[in-house]
């Protein structure tokens, strides 16, 4: 049994998608004898609402149940051992002796395993999810929040995902609002590419160094892991840091040149409550990747 | 408990009394000690009831250094070297959740955390939601108004209203036309008409 998170998201051929949107018979990332396969998803339900653990990482979070298994350099953990392992001594404080999580290599950008007809679903995808993800109006004109980034990453952002011609607010606290004018689509939507769609999600995000860093506050969760999807499934290295660290409320995300093999966990939390959803794969032996960590069936 | 209970930082204490003290942890940043184990125990019983006190007899969300000295206010005895320890058990209150954060803006639209007590949670997620859907229908929203439309409790303090309006602002979901420095008396949707 896996239990998850109601927004980990795993990679299909198509690009990442919330695990509660899977289907049976969907191809999910796994790995199988340590080789990235497609696997097909036989089952998929909402569970009742269980105790969970949220792990964050190094390489990102996830929300697991605590019973379901996560693959570490020690071998198979569960939720709750994980959480047990923190350290009893330090109050306030937030450490243990946690084993390094697995996790997707880039060294096989999951994007380049995919034939065109998936890449452009992915491109398709990708736009109208971030355009889901980025609008903050519910009706009427769009109105997409983005990170007070150069004109030019907005540009391309508007190019990318809304395909029509903006205009721009400037806002406080990091942020920077773009609307689509009334006039014709004036500009044709044009295919970013793996690097373009991982940077239009980042747009998404507050700048803290123009192109290398960024950030967002924990609760704009769909968001952050949608992101953190797509970079995995484009093959971008990035390294992720939690802030606070005793108990986060924001995540620093920083490209990287080398993605490091495994993950180290910096904080952990038992949650007493939380959705969940059950998958099953139509195979065993074989990691689910879910949020670029690799869980046990 | 007995003030001579209290765990103290051992940066902090007389060496002649430290080294009375046989138990040790990490309370924060700093090395504490106390005679048992239970002491760390107890007195994080003490912090988590001072908190709760402070944080709901008003309604208040409050900034941690302002927590921190509520507290340290209803703890009978308290020596500095106890009192310094007291942000290293608020943060394990929040690490358990008997307190629960929620980040917004300054006037100078810094960010900061305000913490409130895990009892008044859903009050507060409720009323960010009324706030945010009236801003969204209304186009902007005034401190005033939004005192009318969440809850009497939360709304007794002023302070309260600004900082659940500056949630809005952190989260990118409103803006504002004040300047840093002044203070906002309304917020708007992007795009909307300018309030000034």
């Amino acid at each position: 049994m896996l239990l998850l998170g109601c927004n980990a998201t795993v990679l299909r051929e198509a690009g990442p998608v919330p695990v509660e949107e899977l289907r049976a018979g969907d191809g999910v990332l796994c790995l199988q004898r340590g080789i990235p396969t497609f696997v097909p998803v036989e089952e998929v339900r909402i569970a009742q609402s269980k105790t969970a653990v949220w792990v964050y990482t190094d390489a990102g979070d996830l929300v697991v149940g605590s019973d379901s298994a996560i693959v570490t350099a020690a071998g198979l953990r569960l939720g709750v051992e994980l959480a047990a392992m923190r350290d009893k001594q330090a109050i306030g404080r937030m450490q243990g002796g946690w084993p390094r999580l697995e996790i997707l290599s880039a060294r096989v950008p999951v994007y380049e395993m995919c034939d065109r007809n998936c890449q452009e679903a992915f491109q398709e995808n990708s736009r109208s999810r971030l355009l889901s993800l980025g609008r903050i109006t519910q009706s009427g004109l769009d109105v997409v929040r983005v990170g007070s980034h150069s004109r030019t990453v907005l540009d391309r952002f508007a190019q990318f995902v809304l395909g029509k011609e903006c205009t721009l607010e400037p806002g406080p606290a990091g942020w920077t609002w773009l609307r689509t004018t009334d006039s014709p689509r004036t500009h044709k939507q044009v295919e970013a590419g793996q690097d373009g769609a991982a940077g239009c999600a980042l747009t998404l995000w507050q700048a803290i160094e123009e192109g290398e860093a960024y950030r967002l506050p924990l609760e704009d969760e769909a968001l952050r892991i949608h992101t953190l999807g797509v970079l995995y499934y484009c093959g971008v290295s990035f390294e992720t840091e939690y802030r606070p660290r005793y108990m986060p409320l924001h995540i620093d995300l920083s490209l990287a040149q080398q993605r490091a093999p495994h993950a180290q966990i910096q904080a952990i939390r038992l949650l007493s409550e939380c959705a969940l959803v059950d998958v099953r794969l139509a195979e065993r032996g074989c990691y689910l990747v879910a949020n670029g960590l690799l869980c046990g069936l | 408990m007995k003030s001579a209970d209290y765990p103290l930082a051992v940066s902090k204490a007389r060496p002649s009394v430290v080294r009375e003290l046989v138990v040790q942890y990490k309370v924060g940043k700093f090395t504490a000690c106390a005679r048992t184990e239970a002491c760390f125990d107890q007195f994080l019983e003490q912090v988590r009831e001072a908190a709760i006190e402070v944080l709901r007899n008003p309604v208040r969300l409050l900034m941690l250094p302002h927590l921190h000295n509520s507290i340290a206010r209803r703890i009978p005895s308290l020596s500095d070297a106890s009192r310094v320890l007291l942000e290293g058990f608020v943060s394990e209150l929040i690490i358990r959740g008997d307190l629960q954060r929620v980040s917004t803006v300054s006037k100078d639209f810094e960010s900061y955390q305000a913490v409130y007590s895990d009892q008044t949670h859903t009050m507060i997620v409720e009323s960010l939601s009324k706030l945010r859907e009236r801003i969204l229908s209304s186009k902007s929203i005034s401190v005033s108004a939004a005192a009318r439309i969440i809850p009497r409790a939360l709304a007794a303090s002023e302070q309260n209203v600004h900082i659940l309006m500056g949630v809005l602002v952190y989260r990118g979901l409103a803006t504002t036309d004040a300047a840093p420095g002044v203070g906002f008396d309304t917020l708007r949707v992007p795009f909307a008409p300018p309030r000034l």
